[in-house]
């Protein structure tokens, strides 16, 4: 692995530090941790913001942000909820429907950020809350039913992975191929580097942004089709903690707000990092309500972290 | 005009304006296969505007761009680019957290199946550098590489795609002689390959050494073209100022005074700035030129305390004084002009009247309350005392021209009653009324006993502003010349450290 | 008349926005067919008091070319801490008051020097904020709300003087005040410069970054305010009562012109901005689609308000 995919790999070695250490810490610490049936557990709960994060990745590398993701989750699960459980037909054209829904949304956060020079934070808080409105019209609670069969498959165990977290690991291996290796992820990280450097380097960033945006949707909604799965029902509000999460994990794995640093790679472990902090303090027994605590100053000395490494190589 | 070859790309009658600042009028220009065109003109000329145009990556306010004849309309570099127009920017625009090679490859990755091949991405890299005659690691991230090897990744950029026409605007800028010479001779190799050449240049040995044509524009007009052969330097520097330019300067100090209002000693910044004695005379313009980077900014700044001196001695009226902070420099008197107007000297967003005032609240305030009355006065006084035209002084300083919005500046920190006055690069990118009224302006400042410091790359106005110039090389000063006795010959030895005269 | 044109491209008052809260009003009274009177619609305006206090911080700090994240959660946390110091005793108001706002003044000390002094993004740290703070009332509360206000401190969310409600009254009283700190002090101006470009600011020989830093203060604890506020409308403790008014902070905050590039933004539009927010939810409520019409309107306000400012600064 040379050239630049070198670099920003290197932006994910600090969160695999921290995830190793954790996973060694909590196996001294308690007995219950480095069972089969516990791992397993975080990976299926990882799965699904271990998608997401790809989604705000995606914006992120460009300069961009995406939390209209929560909202887009939310709405998925509402979909595969109301229209799986009549049979196969109905299974596959709430899938397609959940997708084409995330793209649409992608769609217009990215003209938003293109065509109307709306800041990417704006536009995707605004549909944010937009959607997240029609998904309490379609279902204004928890309800319907996921299709049985599927909701099966996902949970179907290989080891002591689930389908759900072998989605996640496929998508990731997609996704940091495309990043790293196809003329559109170059485009992507050029355009992260500088917007008007990639335009005069003849790249078409209007066409690249709207795509990454669309893109993020559509992963968005892969993420909330996996969570109705695991949840077996629709919620128009499950989705709401991801946004933000998703920016963590990502952060916490390296990669930069200001674009074009980083790898899918640091949002993995940065995702799998958080879901471990939960299951920790589980087993070892600790109020669970440190999460928020610890997962915030995770997040705050990251960001320090990296902002010290960073200016300093400038 | 005599020419050899087919025209391939001609620019018809091309204007620019940016709201009510005219930038380009009415220039045609025409360029044949495998000719070497120089673009002389003094900053602000509007070379980089046309060539922008050229290029795609401005759209004309009026007139029309035709490739072998077929009228072209660029909406974007990206045009100019698949057309076949490449254009190496002064400002370099690489992506410093990618490779050397992958910026020179980018867009033209070479794949294997639907992948990228990195392996062999950087090798063609590496041929395209050779192509051009340096050595550079094709693997260093871009960050890592030093501003020359930055430029030539960015030229390498620009003739990976093999262009038909190769724009370059300053591209011995930053480089050494021996750099700048196998540019030269890369320029001179391609051109007979027939790929037309079009360099945006204010250096004479640029013009002369790689092109065949020059062209000098002057405030954005067309104003004199010639076969280089035809031609001399005395004759293109004339035709670019237009006029007598000892003419433009009000006259110097007699006598310098001899109460010293700023001195300096043994001042230090990191690496960049070693040993600088200064004295500044009361009411005395002192000039500090030199070649680009060699510690002018590191300097100035340290002056004001943005980036302190790190070792060194600073006395203000025969007093030491530790200046650590803008703050400090701003409690003893001492005024900044920064080169960035835009980044660092305006805020934008604001009115002209608040930018006015925006250093003299304490003056019109009572009680920490601005008073409306006296600030509108304060406002208009400053308006009028530079003649800045504007329509109103709640408009947006960003919808003024460049001369409107430098004076805006000054006009700023003229109401803070300044001692000392640190300008850097005062007159940049500002049209030539502009300029001369700032000269005028800093001229009748020192008369009332304000001491300036005048940091500039534009060598006539180095040596004709200033009382007394000191050149920088390396970080030191390399050599003292009173203004009265300076010619460009004696900076230029100065500013190569090449010669040991005008010691003082 | 070029002249009445002049006057009005350069004016700052957002007149636009007080047109558009007439034009809200109306369609609120058109669709409620008249069964609502004035003193519904003053009703109103005293809901909307903790998001009118709130907002006016998250204006200062956007004005100041940042973003406050945590004013939902500081609200919910001074809402548990007050309730359960106080639970329902009056004679304890002070020292629940004097708690919460020192709390308040360490979150919003806290996200300005991190803004600052560390240069990180002002979304993330605040972001960082609200997740510790929430964390924080998790942990005091143990996820159950405990204690109630005072009868004597629910006086300024229920109470009336006259024909005014005393929250609306208390509001408009911060809101003149703040209006005139912010147009009429150099402290004032100095935010708008500080915002509009740090570092020019920085080279003008200002303390710009305690400028920053006093912003998110003052925020956090208009934010701490606007939480005693509501507190006293719903007269209990509960669990994330505030969270969901970060949202709305920022988006009454743009309606009213505020932007995220600093500098730009004043008190006046976002008073007016508020009140639509809180009228259109109101509507939304009556035609009985609250929960997701709120979500609706929300958006859909932001996304347009945002891209007509975009397009009026591009055009000047």
């Amino acid at each position: 692995m040379r050239g630049s995919v070198k670099t920003q790999m290197k932006q994910a070695v600090p969160s695999m530090i921290i995830m190793v250490i954790m996973i060694v810490v909590a196996s001294i610490a308690s007995d219950r941790f480095l069972t089969a049936a516990n791992l397993r557990n975080v990976l299926t709960q990882t799965a699904v913001l271990a998608i997401v994060s790809i989604a705000q990745c995606m914006a992120l590398f460009i300069g961009g942000i995406d939390m209209s993701v929560s909202s887009v989750i939310s709405i998925s699960t509402i979909w595969v909820a109301m229209f799986s459980s009549t049979g196969a037909a109905g299974l596959f054209g709430s899938l397609i429907l959940a997708l084409i829904v995330g793209a649409a949304v992608g769609l217009v956060n990215g003209l938003g950020v293109v065509k109307f020079k709306i800041p990417a934070m704006i536009i995707t808080i605004s549909t944010q809350a937009f959607v997240k409105g029609i998904a309490l019209v379609l279902m204004p609670s928890s309800g319907g039913k996921v299709n049985q069969g599927f909701a099966d498959f996902m949970r179907t165990r290989f080891g002591i992975f689930s389908i759900a977290f072998l989605t996640a690991v496929v998508l990731y291996a997609l996704l940091w191929v495309i990043l790293h290796y196809t003329g559109f992820g170059r485009k992507v990280y050029a355009i992260g580097n500088g917007e008007l450097y990639a335009e005069q380097s003849g790249i078409n960033t209007k066409k690249i942004t709207v795509q990454v945006y669309v893109i993020s949707g559509i992963i968005a909604a892969v993420a909330g089709v996996v969570l109705s799965a695991r949840i077996s029902s629709g919620n128009p509000l499950v989705g709401d903690s991801y946004a933000m999460d998703s920016v963590a994990a990502a952060v916490i794995g390296g990669v930069s707000m200001n674009g074009g640093i980083g790898s899918v790679a640091g949002a993995l472990f940065g995702a799998v990092i958080l879901s471990l902090i939960n299951n920790i303090m589980n087993s070892m027994g600790i109020s669970p309500y440190y999460q928020y605590i610890i997962k915030g100053a995770l997040l705050m000395f990251s960001l320090v972290l990296f902002q010290m490494k960073r200016r300093k190589a400038v | 005009m005599e020419h050899t070859g087919k025209m391939i790309l001609e620019g018809q009658s091309l204007s620019k304006n940016f709201g009510e600042n005219t930038v380009l009028r009415d220039v045609s220009i025409q360029c044949f296969e495998g000719e070497g065109l120089a673009l002389a003109g003094e900053n602000g000329a509007g070379k980089s505007t046309l060539m922008n145009i050229i290029s795609g990556g401005l759209v004309p306010s009026s007139g029309t761009v035709r490739m072998d004849g077929k009228e072209c309309h660029f909406s974007s570099s990206r045009d100019g680019k698949n057309a076949g127009i490449a254009f190496v920017h002064q400002e370099l625009s690489l992506m410093n957290e990618m490779t050397a090679g992958e910026n020179i490859m980018l867009g033209m990755e070479p794949k294997k199946g639907r992948w990228i091949d990195q392996k062999k991405l950087h090798e063609q890299a590496a041929g395209v550098l050779k192509e051009i005659g340096y050595e550079i690691d094709e693997y260093e991230l871009v960050k890592n590489l030093s501003p020359a090897q930055r430029q030539i990744v960015e030229i390498a950029k620009a003739w990976a795609a093999h262009p038909r026409v190769l724009i370059f605007d300053e591209p011995t800028s930053s480089l050494n002689k021996a750099e700048s010479d196998q540019l030269f001779d890369f320029i001179r190799r391609i051109k007979k390959q027939g790929v037309s050449v079009i360099v945006i240049s204010h250096r004479m040995d640029d013009i002369f050494a790689c092109c065949d044509r020059v062209i000098v524009l002057k405030d954005g007009m067309f104003v004199f073209s010639a076969l280089t052969k035809d031609t001399n330097n005395d004759e293109i520097i004339s035709k670019m100022v237009g006029r007598e330019f000892k003419n433009v300067y009000p006259p110097r100090n007699e006598k310098l005074s001899d109460t010293i209002k700023l001195e300096i000693q043994k001042g230090c910044v990191g690496s960049k700035v070693k040993d600088v004695d200064l004295k500044l005379p009361k009411g005395a313009v002192i000039g500090i030129g030199g070649l680009e980077g060699q510690g002018q900014r590191e300097l100035a700044r340290a002056l004001f305390g943005i980036v302190p001196f790190t070792s060194g001695v600073c006395l203000i009226d025969g007093e030491q004084k530790k200046i650590s902070s803008p703050v400090d420099a701003v409690k003893n008197k001492i005024a900044f002009l920064s080169d960035d107007r835009k980044a660092e000297g305006l805020f934008l967003d604001l009115s002209c009247g608040e930018n006015i005032l925006s250093l003299s609240y304490k003056r019109n305030s009572k009680l920490g309350f601005v008073k409306k009355k006296d600030s509108q006065k304060e406002i208009q006084d400053g308006i009028d005392q530079l003649k800045i035209k504007l329509a109103d002084a709640r408009q947006p300083v960003k919808s003024l021209s460049g001369g409107n919005q430098q004076k805006i500046v000054f006009s700023r920190w003229i109401k803070t009653d300044p001692e000392i006055l640190v300008l850097h690069e005062p007159t940049r990118g500002i049209d030539v009324q502009s300029k001369l009224e700032i000269y005028e302006l800093i001229r009748q400042l020192t008369k009332k006993g304000v001491s300036v410091i005048v940091f500039t790359s534009d060598m006539l106005e180095l040596i004709g502003i200033s009382d007394e110039i000191y050149v920088m090389y390396e970080g030191r000063i390399s050599g003292q010349i009173s203004g009265k006795d300076a010619t460009e010959e004696k900076i230029m030895q100065l500013s190569a450290n090449s010669g040991k005269g005008g010691e003082a | 008349m070029n002249q009445i044109k002049q006057k009005l491209r350069y004016q700052s008052f957002p007149l636009g926005i007080y047109i558009l809260l007439l034009a809200t009003i109306a369609v609120f009274l058109a669709s409620t067919q008249g069964s609502v009177s004035p003193s519904h619609l003053l009703n109103i305006a005293r809901t909307a008091a903790p998001l009118g206090i709130a907002a006016m911080g998250q204006t200062i700090v956007l004005v100041a070319g940042g973003l406050d994240l945590s004013v939902g959660t500081t609200m919910s946390m001074v809402n548990l801490v007050t309730a359960s110091i106080m639970n329902g005793d009056g004679s304890r108001i002070a020292p629940a008051v004097a708690v919460s706002l020192v709390l308040c003044l360490a979150i919003g000390l806290v996200n300005g020097i991190m803004v600052t002094k560390f240069k990180m993004q002002p979304f993330l740290v605040t972001m960082a904020m609200s997740i510790i703070v929430q964390g924080g009332y998790y942990l005091y509360t143990q996820g159950i709300a405990r204690g109630s206000i005072a009868d004597e401190m629910r006086f300024i969310s229920s109470g009336w003087i006259g024909i005014m409600p005393v929250a609306v009254i208390i509001w408009v009283a911060i809101w003149i005040l703040l209006s005139i700190v912010l147009k009429k002090t150099i402290y004032g101006r100095k935010l708008y410069l500080t915002g509009a470009n740090p570092a020019a600011s920085r080279l003008s020989g200002f303390h710009a970054d305690w400028i920053t830093i006093s912003a998110y203060v003052l925020c956090a604890l208009l934010a701490g305010l606007a939480g005693l506020m509501l507190s006293a409308y719903i007269g209990v403790a509960s669990v994330d009562i505030g969270n969901d008014y970060t949202l709305n902070t920022v988006a009454s905050s743009v309606i009213g012109g505020a932007a995220f590039t600093g500098g730009i933004g004043s008190l006046e539009g976002t008073f007016p901005g508020v009140l639509i927010m809180t009228i259109l939810q109101s509507l939304m409520t009556i035609l009985g689609i609250s929960e997701a019409g709120k979500f609706i309107c929300q958006g859909a306000v932001i996304a347009i308000m945002v891209a007509i400012n975009q397009r009026k600064a591009g055009k000047q």
